[in-house]
């Protein structure tokens, strides 16, 4: 029976060489326009938090506005899982992906497999590159079409309106330091708290001593790094916080309170207005006094309709289109449509 | 050994404080020991619970998702009970956050005993499900808001003789669990069943009952955990500032001298080690090091302790550890 068995080998080894055996560098031609059912994945990173939360709801009321399909998908942290789910995608047919990668530098890999399988691809929140693990490095015509926020752009409207706080605040600059606070290890918190200072000085704000605090982006972590910082610089009067998001400067300021002082001598602005629209919404004194509204809901929106334009009518996607951002206080955020 | 580990640590964190100290004089203030007293709270009632555990021969790896769901469940009883927001009924809160954590402890011991189910598996498994039952009910978003009631800013930012309200309520059930240990039958018992089993079992301990209730005594205590966590972030987040937590609460309890086998070690022990890691913590931040070089320090610290106190017991260094 030993031959049967050979034979049999050989000649399936044979047959896959024939039909299925590839080397990995095909060209795949590019995706088209389709006429029939459209179908689109939406990936996000840390799918359960609350932004994420509200692009999701974004995508899936245009998705449903459109009557196409939309599935979510949570990639949470995992680089490797983002692979495997587009393969996923690919085998169920998708027409089009929009991705928030976990990490930049699996931007790449992405780009090659949407490419492999023939879907549309576009990016969302964070930018990824053709051909290089850093978008930073990348040259513009090789960063993938992206919908989301500027970095750079929220951490200078942070900068203006703590500024414009400051001065009317009337605090002594001898007397005043900044707290900014974010994971360090994170590109795009650092892109926004790097121009919060700038913009601070170009907005009329003075030189202040700068104390950059690193922290693991949650409430409780923030809490206690600014607590120690705080030790450390006691002749402090006046603080200013700002930091990656809301988590950084709600978990500040509550450190800041803790330590004795009065809402009156802390000027915080948070970006995202999750946490801040709770104590505001509570009607507590809180010494987050502003923060930059990201509608996460927009982002999704659009996106799932400029995904639907190219699949349906083969619409180019912009390089890149900015979503709105609005800067809230106490006072505007009702107004301004933000809910918690 | 465990004097002996006790005085290993001690001096530790006396070097700590020392280093730090000199390098920043408000190191050793009264306000930054409160703040790293309240750094190490959460993280220490859950070490202190592990203990326990430990020495019944357990582990339990599921205390961070625990003290997660509670932190949403107690929030969102609160928002319930209030106005959907605030203003709600804070004992009816903590009392079904903590009867919640009672359960899931119920549960996890019930997988093991009756399961037949390894410990490091079986929470392994529950602190993934756990995780996923508090985003599933919060829908992954922050609930409520605690700080417009007397007892959740208490909790979060009052104090009692000049020590912070939840460095007392560390003190308070860590004192319990000592005496629980150390003056009762039943802390008899609970080495006994660590320590060898099958003797405990012959002498007519039921050890089934023992195991539950100690997953259950965690369970409760890491809800306690999660209610500080919702009161100090001002909000209850499935996941915000409690994953990880299962991480430091089984170092601290090795460090504080517990045997993986069972059988050996002490509340005193955990709660210095939790201290040192805490010290370190802040220190490091209060003289402005830059994060990353604090991983390190961090990690190095623990493979130096952990390498003197193995190195103590005079183990011959050849092949893998015992």
């Amino acid at each position: 029976m030993g031959w049967l068995r050979h034979t049999a080998a050989v000649s399936a080894a044979l047959a896959l060489s024939l039909t299925g055996c590839q080397s990995g560098k095909e060209e795949t031609p590019p995706p088209g326009g389709t006429d029939g059912k459209v179908k689109i994945y939406y990936m996000q990173k840390q799918g359960t938090q609350d932004y994420f939360l509200g692009e999701a709801k974004g995508a899936k009321d245009k998705a449903a506005a459109l009557g196409i399909e939309l599935v979510m998908v949570d990639l949470g942290n995992d680089t490797s899982k983002t692979l495997d789910a587009i393969n996923t995608a690919a085998a169920q047919k998708a027409n089009g992906i929009i991705i928030v990668v976990p990490d930049p530098s699996v931007g790449p890999a992405v780009v090659q497999a949407a490419k492999d399988k023939g879907i549309h691809l576009l990016t969302t929140d964070d930018q990824i590159c053709v051909d290089k693990p850093k978008p930073a490095d990348c040259s513009p015509d090789k960063i993938v079409p992206r919908i989301g926020f500027s970095g750079t752009q929220m951490g200078t409207e942070v900068g203006k309106k703590a500024a414009e706080l400051y001065k009317a605040a009337g605090w002594s600059p001898a007397e005043t330091a900044i707290i900014a606070a974010w994971k360090q290890d994170v590109t795009v918190c650092t892109d926004r708290v790097k121009a919060a200072l700038p913009a601070f000085k170009a907005a009329g704000g003075p030189d202040l001593k700068l104390i950059e605090v690193g922290t693991d982006n949650t409430p409780p972590d923030a809490q206690t790094k600014v607590a120690a910082t705080v030790t450390a610089n006691r002749a402090v009067k006046n603080w200013i916080v700002w930091g990656c998001n809301d988590e950084n400067v709600t978990g500040g300021v509550t450190a800041l309170e803790n330590a004795g002082y009065k809402v009156e001598n802390i000027i915080g602005v948070g970006i995202n207005g999750d946490l801040a629209c709770k104590a505001w919404s509570a009607g507590k004194a809180t010494g987050t006094k502003a923060s930059l509204w990201l509608a996460g809901h927009e982002v999704g929106s659009l996106a799932v309709q400029s995904m639907y334009d190219k699949i349906k009518n083969n619409k180019d996607f912009e390089r890149e289109a900015y979503a709105k951002t609005t800067m809230v206080t106490p006072d505007s955020y009702k107004a301004a449509g933000l809910t918690c | 050994m465990n004097r002996v580990q006790n005085l290993s640590l001690i001096g530790a964190l006396a070097g700590v404080l020392a280093v730090f100290g000199i390098l920043n004089d408000q190191y050793l203030s009264l306000s930054n020991l409160a703040v790293i007293g309240q750094a190490v709270t959460i993280a220490g009632l859950l070490a202190v619970v592990q203990t326990a555990v430990i020495i019944c021969g357990g582990i339990d790896i599921s205390v961070g998702s625990q003290a997660g769901l509670a932190a949403v469940v107690s929030s969102m009883v609160f928002a319930w009970t209030g106005d959907g927001l605030a203003n709600g009924n804070a004992f009816a809160a903590i009392g079904v956050a903590i009867v919640v954590g009672a359960a899931g402890g119920v549960v996890n011991g019930v997988i093991i005993v009756y399961g037949r189910v390894n410990a490091i598996i079986a929470t392994l498994a529950m602190l993934a499900a756990y995780k996923g039952i508090a985003q599933l009910i919060s829908g992954g978003r922050a609930q409520g808001y605690l700080l417009t009631n007397d007892l959740f800013i208490f909790i979060a930012r009052g104090s009692v003789l000049g020590v912070p309200a939840m460095i007392w309520i560390l003190g308070i059930v860590a004192l319990l669990v000592h005496l629980l240990l150390k003056t009762t039958d039943i802390g008899r018992n609970m080495y006994a069943i660590g320590g060898n089993a099958v003797a405990a079992r012959l002498a007519g301990i039921n050890i089934n009952k023992y195991i539950i209730s100690v997953y259950m005594l965690v369970g409760a205590v890491a809800a306690l955990a999660g209610i500080i966590l919702a009161a100090r972030s001002t909000a209850g987040h499935p996941t915000a500032g409690s994953e990880g937590l299962e991480l430091k609460a089984i170092t601290a309890a090795f460090l504080g001298g517990c045997a993986i086998a069972g059988g050996k070690g002490s509340i005193g022990g955990t709660l210095l080690a939790v201290t040192l890691l805490g010290a370190l913590e802040i220190g490091l931040t209060v003289v402005g090091v830059n994060p990353f070089w604090q991983n390190v320090a961090q990690g190095a610290l623990l493979v130096v302790a952990v390498v003197i106190q193995q190195r103590r017991t005079g183990d011959r260094a050849v092949g893998l550890p015992g």
